[in-house]
């Protein structure tokens, strides 16, 4: 069945949860090009062959199309990337075309809206293609998102069997998303605050209650320098630190928050 | 309605059920799968198709469409006797999601939506705060994906207070996506 390929990528996209991603797949993605590929070829086809039976139906008797309409205007949202050649799909079903209403009228005419609405068909499915991958890269999309902004936008600290689940352009969206936030947090420092360092990826979700918390270690991390002097995070040893100071390295598991009873 | 996201991976899941329809036209192709086979569709018969193909197609008279037996007025009704007993899940996994979308073109879904929502949630919420056991089974069971992401909300939100009470909640995690 037409569609059924995209519906199966759709359908993997609903397995990302906030902590698991499947695999990136690639053939599946191939597929679906394929088959819009496919079903824009036959498109045209269709279309040239309307404009023969136009041209052949010749005394100038106006048949407007019931497909004036713009199958694009159907679109709950028009969306913001394009894919494909898919956009400069609507021009195409503007056409209004003469057939000829006296000879062979009836079969021109059943054989005309036959080819409108087997390309409406081809179109329709097209479209539907089209929203099944933009879907899919969102869906996914968010999830990189989300998953930098758990790990302090650090590319860098992404665990390696998540890293291959995302194909290679996924890892460079990952790369230079964070990279233009720490552009865009170097300017905001300018200008609101030139000695303060800004760390906004701080768990806002968590407000703070104490300033200083106790922390267990968990993996050895070496010395750290804070406002009070160096501390050496030894594994098994306990501590009472700035919040600021150590909250990247609880959320990469190498401390252990201690909460007070 | 809300207006429908382009992106909403539930609202594509949903608009995959199919509805049956009349053919007016020959659809040929229908079948093949972008391999480029050559499947007759003949005019005047009956098919099943997915809404998203149905009802565009719709819009164009190529085809006519019926309400989904999921949404016929027997089954309405039939539902409607006890709501809480129905197997969501067996008839329809996006039973309220494709309602929604069948709105527009059958009026009376919304209210049997809406009933059915209403009476459901108050038994979602209770199964929620006494927590999985035998006889709430087979009404979890019985859940479409909606209402099982309102049931994890809930026990979620359930647990949260427990953690609050025993002073749980300030305490700062590693990221769940690093397992070591």
């Amino acid at each position: 069945m037409l569609g059924d390929e995209a519906f199966r990528l759709v359908k993997e996209a609903r397995n990302i949860t906030t902590d698991h991603i499947p695999a990136y797949n690639e053939e599946q993605v191939r597929l679906v090009a394929q088959e819009s590929r496919y079903l824009w070829t036959r498109i045209e086809e269709l279309i040239a062959s309307l404009n023969t039976l136009q041209s052949q139906g010749g005394d100038g008797h106006e048949f407007e199309s019931s497909q004036t309409q713009d199958p694009m205007g159907h679109q709950p949202m028009s969306p913001q990337k394009q894919f494909g050649g898919a956009a400069d799909l609507g021009g195409y079903s503007q056409h209004s075309f003469d057939s000829d209403p006296t000879t062979a009228a009836s079969r021109s005419n059943a054989m005309i809206e036959n080819t409108n609405a087997q390309s409406t068909l081809f179109l329709v499915t097209l479209n539907r293609n089209k929203r099944c991958l933009l879907a899919y890269h969102h869906k996914r999309m968010e999830f990189i998102r989300s998953l930098l902004w758990a790990l302090h936008l650090a590319p860098s600290l992404v665990p390696a069997q998540m890293s291959v689940k995302l194909s290679p352009e996924e890892q460079n969206y990952a790369r230079e998303y964070a990279k233009l936030n720490s552009a865009y947090r170097d300017a905001v420092e300018r200008q609101l605050c030139l000695n303060d360092s800004l760390d906004w990826t701080a768990n806002g979700e968590l407000p703070p209650r104490d300033l200083f918390i106790e922390v267990r270690v968990v993996k050895d991390c070496g010395e750290i320098v804070t406002e009070n002097g160096v501390v050496n995070l030894q594994a098994g040893s306990q501590h009472y630190l700035h919040r600021s100071d150590i909250e990247h390295l609880i959320t990469i598991g190498y401390l252990e928050h201690i909460s007070p009873k | 309605m809300s207006k429908r996201n382009y992106y909403d991976i539930d609202d594509i899941l949903a608009s995959q059920e199919r509805v049956p329809c009349f053919l007016r036209t020959d659809l040929d192709g229908l079948g093949s799968a972008g391999g480029g086979g050559s499947s007759k569709v003949h005019r005047n018969s009956r098919w099943s198709l997915p809404f998203w193909m149905a009802d565009r197609l719709n819009d164009e008279d190529y085809l006519d469409m019926q309400v989904s037996p999921v949404f016929s007025k027997q089954s309405n009704r039939m539902y409607a006797a006890s709501p809480e007993s129905v197997d969501l899940r067996n008839i329809c996994q996006n039973y309220y999601q494709f309602g929604l979308q069948l709105s527009e073109v059958a009026p009376e879904v919304p209210h049997v939506l809406h009933n059915m929502y209403m009476t459901r949630i108050q038994k979602i919420a209770r199964v929620a705060q006494q927590g999985n056991n035998v006889e709430t089974l087979d009404f979890v069971q019985s859940l479409d994906k909606m209402e099982e992401d309102i049931l994890r909300v809930c026990q979620h939100a359930q647990g949260a207070i427990t953690a609050w009470h025993q002073n749980k909640a300030y305490a700062l995690q590693k990221a769940s996506v690093i397992h070591n």
